[in-house]
């Protein structure tokens, strides 16, 4: 499972606080360059990506993507700036032309309520989180 | 009247966020702005009141791809306040954390950012499903940067180990020499990226820049040195307020800056190419004369081929540097500042970024002044843009739109760090 995310921008650790909390389930918190993540799935057949959601939902709901859903994500600007920009969807875009990506891979997304500077993760986040280190260590 | 507009109100593959507007009247340039518009970040003010240990910590948060460049100048300000030698030991290891974020820097702009403009595509990733060995290529060497950051600075973004006089805590030996494997093919690697982007087709563009740059009689300047120019400048680093100065505009939240009696200045590869290429390492060195960069590059397209001869240069620099390491007797030396002001520059990936300090008797920054690469070439830029589109007017809007991107490309414009900015507009009165 990897974790993407900013621990200081609120909500947007949610990624991060799956990944610190999971306990029997491989993890990373992946807060440097994203890239590198590629090499890290390499040696797993599942990879399970967490990420903060923008989309309009209740803070809290959580989205699954499968591979072939994951295309129809809108990835925002059409940029690969480096650490600030590439996202889940172009990660995994990247990885499929290099024939890199794992046998399984699956975006879950937590909606994210607050991307403030400094914030603690919000209640209804925090509790999307603990579901789904439970669902992901018992899985 | 003709009159013909050309905007890019939000420029692609550049850090921050920024924009460019172009008027034409009659096929003549008649406005011309290159915008930044991320909103000013305050940090001379914030470090106002803090004590000078933190200014490393503080200022890394400045950048999270050149980190390392505002932890350098910072110390390097603060010792020279206080009067005070690292020694060559810890100045090794200084450097060799900066080699690592010049390969981390360098090797994300060459490969990610600037390679799709010269080989026609929109972005990295479509540029991998027809060059998937190249992008592999370009993200292991990434990848080694990154670790050398992380080896040395403790962490690969915002390294935490830099501190006034030196680290918190240094590598044995042989720890150390893990990195020799990936090193060696580091260095392969960027020979081989030198070879392959001296063979992109460049625009018949040069210009008479005043280059920018420290120079040391001992080494391709990166952590040290005296500031001198193509035209004679040869100053002390404490000196640079005497020569340069900034100046706000009100299309940019990033403020520009120029020589004092005088214009546009170009920092960065080219600069520094153009001043040092003498001392470049040798592979490094035979790689640039392979791809018929001669002494001098005024042709900023080619600010690619240079970047990667610098990734070369930076990989067998740490290369000799691990070989001959030692651990050092101490991590740090004691240092105190107070009642003093200093000076300090280094070479970031993009160019010359210089600090001043004034500390307190209690030790606490009374004033700080930041002076970022991108910044510093903005005049230049705009001066680029404004002498590539003159010629050009008979492109159609979208084809010169693209040419212009590029031309802005080729400094890396880290506008996160200059706003203390892109999108472009051209427009045509026709």
């Amino acid at each position: 499972m990897i974790g993407m995310g900013n621990r200081v921008r609120g909500d947007d650790a949610a990624g991060l606080a799956v990944a610190d909390g999971l306990r029997s389930t491989e993890s990373l918190a992946l807060q440097g360059d994203p890239t590198s993540a590629i090499d890290r799935w390499c040696d797993f057949d599942r990879v399970v990506l967490v990420d903060a959601t923008r989309s309009g939902r209740t803070p809290g709901a959580i989205t699954r993507l499968s591979r072939s859903e994951i295309t129809t994500v809108s990835p925002g600007p059409p940029r690969f700036a480096g650490t600030h920009s590439i996202g889940p969807v172009e990660l995994i875009r990247l990885a499929e032309v290099l024939g890199v990506l794992p046998a399984t891979i699956e975006v879950i997304g937590i909606e994210a309520e607050s991307f403030a500077h400094g914030a603690a993760l919000s209640r209804p986040v925090s509790e999307s989180v603990a579901r789904m280190i439970e669902e992901l260590d018992h899985a | 009247m003709a009159e013909r507009e050309i905007a890019v109100d939000y420029l692609a593959r550049v850090e921050g966020e920024g924009a460019m507007y172009l008027r034409f009247e009659n096929d003549q340039v008649a406005d011309l702005k290159f915008k930044i518009f991320e909103p000013p970040r305050f940090f001379e003010a914030f470090l106002r009141g803090r004590r000078f240990e933190e200014a490393p910590d503080i200022t890394a948060r400045i950048c999270g791809i050149c980190p390392v460049a505002y932890q350098t100048s910072a110390v390097n300000a603060l010792e020279a306040a206080a009067g005070a030698d690292i020694g060559d030991d810890l100045r090794r290891i200084r450097r060799l954390l900066y080699c690592g974020e010049w390969i981390e820097s360098h090797t994300l702009h060459v490969y990610m950012l600037h390679a799709p403009d010269f080989l026609g595509y929109p972005d990295a990733i479509a540029m991998a499903t027809d060059y998937p060995d190249v992008v592999r290529d370009g993200l292991r060497l990434k990848k080694i940067g990154n670790r050398l950051v992380e080896f040395f600075g403790g962490r690969e973004i915002h390294p935490i180990n830099v501190k006034v006089g030196g680290f918190y805590r240094v590598p044995t030996r042989a720890e150390a020499q893990s990195l020799v494997d990936d090193l060696e093919w580091a260095v392969d690697a960027a020979v081989r990226t030198v070879d392959l982007v001296a063979g992109f087709d460049f625009p018949d563009f040069e210009r008479d820049y005043e280059f920018v740059a420290l120079r040391h009689p001992a080494e391709y300047a990166i952590d040290r040195g005296r500031i001198v120019s193509s035209e004679g400048v040869d100053i002390e680093v404490a000196e640079w307020p005497d020569f340069f100065v900034e100046e706000h505009v009100e299309w940019s939240n990033a403020l520009h800056a120029r020589r004092i009696g005088g214009g546009a200045y170009h920092v960065g590869p080219l600069a520094r190419y153009s001043l040092n290429s003498a001392q470049l390492r040798p592979q490094a060195r035979a790689a640039a004369q392979r791809a018929g960069l001669g002494e001098v590059c005024r042709n900023p397209f080619r600010s690619i081929v240079v970047r990667a001869v610098e990734i070369a240069h930076a990989c067998e620099e740490a290369l000799a540097t691990i070989a001959d390491y030692e651990t050092p007797a101490t991590p740090s030396v004691p240092v105190r500042v107070a009642s003093a002001v200093g000076h300090g520059a280094s070479e970031a990936p993009r160019g010359l970024l210089y600090h001043r300090y004034e500390v307190d008797a209690a030790g606490l920054i009374s004033d700080a002044h930041i002076v970022p690469p991108t910044s510093q070439n903005q005049l230049s830029i705009e001066e680029d843009l404004r002498e590539y589109a003159t010629p050009r007017a008979s492109l159609d809007d979208e084809r010169l739109k693209w040419e212009l991107e590029q031309a802005i490309r080729n400094y890396d414009p880290c506008i996160s760090c200059a706003t203390h900015f892109l999108d472009l507009t051209v427009e045509r009165d026709t």
